[in-house]
């Protein structure tokens, strides 16, 4: 599987640090403007995110096109190698990409937070059980994951059709896939979502302003199992689609 | 040599659309030969490598190389020239290399050197700057420089100048394995009769024709292209 991740990597570099570039261009460009200019934090800390967010979509959309290249791509097919790899190495690519920039976002937000002069101690970080921000990230991580195999699902099926329209069958099983689950989930396992914790709220105007409310540090094991088993059973079925129906 | 390296038992291919590809394919191929799929443009030729290549299923019916079912471990001795690059745009000559070392372990790096060298390949050109007969010798040199049971090579010197042309079948010639079988479909058959053992006449998806080239010349008196025109002739 590494190897195939090595020729997605070959194949999508010059895209990814290209992205990578514009949006360490944008950035310096927000932060040189907002220092001209005198902008709010707020502003300059929006826009950054914004830029963050749009290089985020870029990335799943790298992922994505990579993934429908690889299964109809003659040389990938032909090789003895598992088609369920093929699907690995897109969603590894997507979880590192995206880890790469989450952390740095998240070193820019700290950058901000040092030049609001904001004492760390306001967070009350050491309220928060190290429990809860390992259990955060690994869930955000659970849900990109989740994400991309139901775009790897929609993505496959589309292909599986050759109809014409195939293309709006995969979107419409994509949006399916996440309403219907949801609501499944949501009927089996009543109001708890899958992850429960503090939630904070940062408002800038003319004083910064950072507040913690009161969570439940709960984790809802059985929606979340679902989300498991489901995933499992998606990624069964893209497999088989791959091997069986996907013509090329 | 293997016997029935190559078996394809009742085969149907029917693609959406209702367009019918293949009807009731049946072939028994032995090692050791160097066989022409021989039919013209859309009679089934790639549908059929397709399926024992594993890029396709068949509607119905089965495939077996090396009496196995075609799949993971056939795709591991079967070495297949499709009629698109199995190289992408982004690669040098030496990263398509490095690709088929990478995942196929019967890759010859040495053999592949070699023929490079014959076709006058360098390690270090683009594959994107290749010309369609340069590109079609990449190919060649990647698909004979595994050491596979079974090789299909679809439409080789389609497309190229008769110059390449002449270079790919002098490649196929020198380089191929003789323990192992070759297919190579084409519907230019004068220019390669020469090196055919086998030949199967394949028309709107049967097979026609399957016999020895020695046989037809004996039986009939006639090249293999003449009887292609008298078969094929509207």
């Amino acid at each position: 599987m590494m190897k195939l991740l090595k020729y997605d990597w070959k194949r999508n570099s010059t895209t990814l640090l290209g992205a990578f570039a514009i949006l360490l261009i944008v950035q310096i460009a927000i932060t040189v403007a907002g220092s001209i200019r005198d902008w709010e934090l707020g502003i300059m800390l929006g826009l950054s995110m914004l830029a963050y967010g749009s290089v985020s979509v870029l990335l799943v959309v790298v992922a994505s096109k990579t993934f429908d290249f690889n299964i109809k791509a003659y040389h990938r097919r032909l090789l003895p190698v598992r088609s369920v790899w093929s699907v690995a190495s897109s969603l590894i690519m997507a979880c590192v990409s995206l880890l790469v920039l989450g952390i740095l976002a998240a070193l820019h937000m700290w950058y901000y937070w040092n030049s609001a002069g904001i004492p760390l101690q306001d967070i009350h970080l050491s309220e928060f059980p190290i429990t809860y921000a390992i259990g955060l990230a690994l869930m955000m991580a659970w849900k990109l994951i989740y994400l991309m195999i139901t775009i790897f699902f929609s993505i496959t099926v589309a292909r599986s059709i050759t109809k014409k329209g195939s293309v709006w069958i995969g979107i419409l099983v994509f949006f399916a896939l996440q309403n219907i689950l949801g609501w499944l989930s949501h009927v089996i396992f009543g109001e708890k979502v899958a992850w429960v914790g503090p939630m904070a709220t940062i408002s800038f105007g003319n004083e910064t302003d950072f507040a913690v409310s009161a969570g439940e540090y709960t984790l809802a094991w059985g929606a979340l199992a679902f989300e498991v088993v489901l995933a499992a059973l998606i990624l069964y079925a893209t497999v088989y689609l791959i091997d069986r129906k996907v013509e090329v | 040599m293997v016997e029935n390296l190559l078996q394809v038992r009742s085969v149907n291919k029917t693609y959406a659309g209702g367009r019918r590809a293949l009807h009731d394919i049946n072939l028994n191929i032995h090692g050791g030969k160097i066989i022409g799929l021989l039919g013209t443009n859309g009679s089934g030729k790639s549908t059929l490598m397709k399926i024992a290549a594993g890029l396709i299923q068949p509607s119905t019916g089965g495939v077996e190389v090396n009496g196995k079912p075609v799949g993971l471990e056939t795709k591991a001795i079967v070495s297949f020239m499709p009629d698109r690059p199995v190289t992408e745009p982004w690669m040098k000559v030496s990263d398509a290399v490095a690709y088929f070392k990478d995942f196929y372990e019967d890759f010859n790096v040495e053999k592949a050197r070699n023929m490079l060298e014959f076709m006058n390949l360098k390690a270090n050109d683009r594959i994107s700057s290749l010309s369609k007969g340069m590109n079609e010798r990449l190919q060649l040199t990647l698909a004979l420089s595994r050491e596979a049971q079974l090789y299909m090579l679809d439409e080789p010197i389609g497309g190229v100048d008769p110059v390449a042309r002449g270079k790919i079948l002098d490649a196929i010639v020198e380089f191929y394995n003789e323990d192992s079988s070759i297919i190579i479909s084409t519907h230019l058959v004068r220019d390669i009769e020469r090196i055919f053992d086998e030949v199967i006449f394949i028309r709107n998806g049967e097979v026609v024709m399957h016999d020895e080239v020695e046989n037809i010349r004996l039986k009939h008196g006639k090249s293999v292209d003449e009887m292609f025109k008298e078969v094929y002739a509207e």
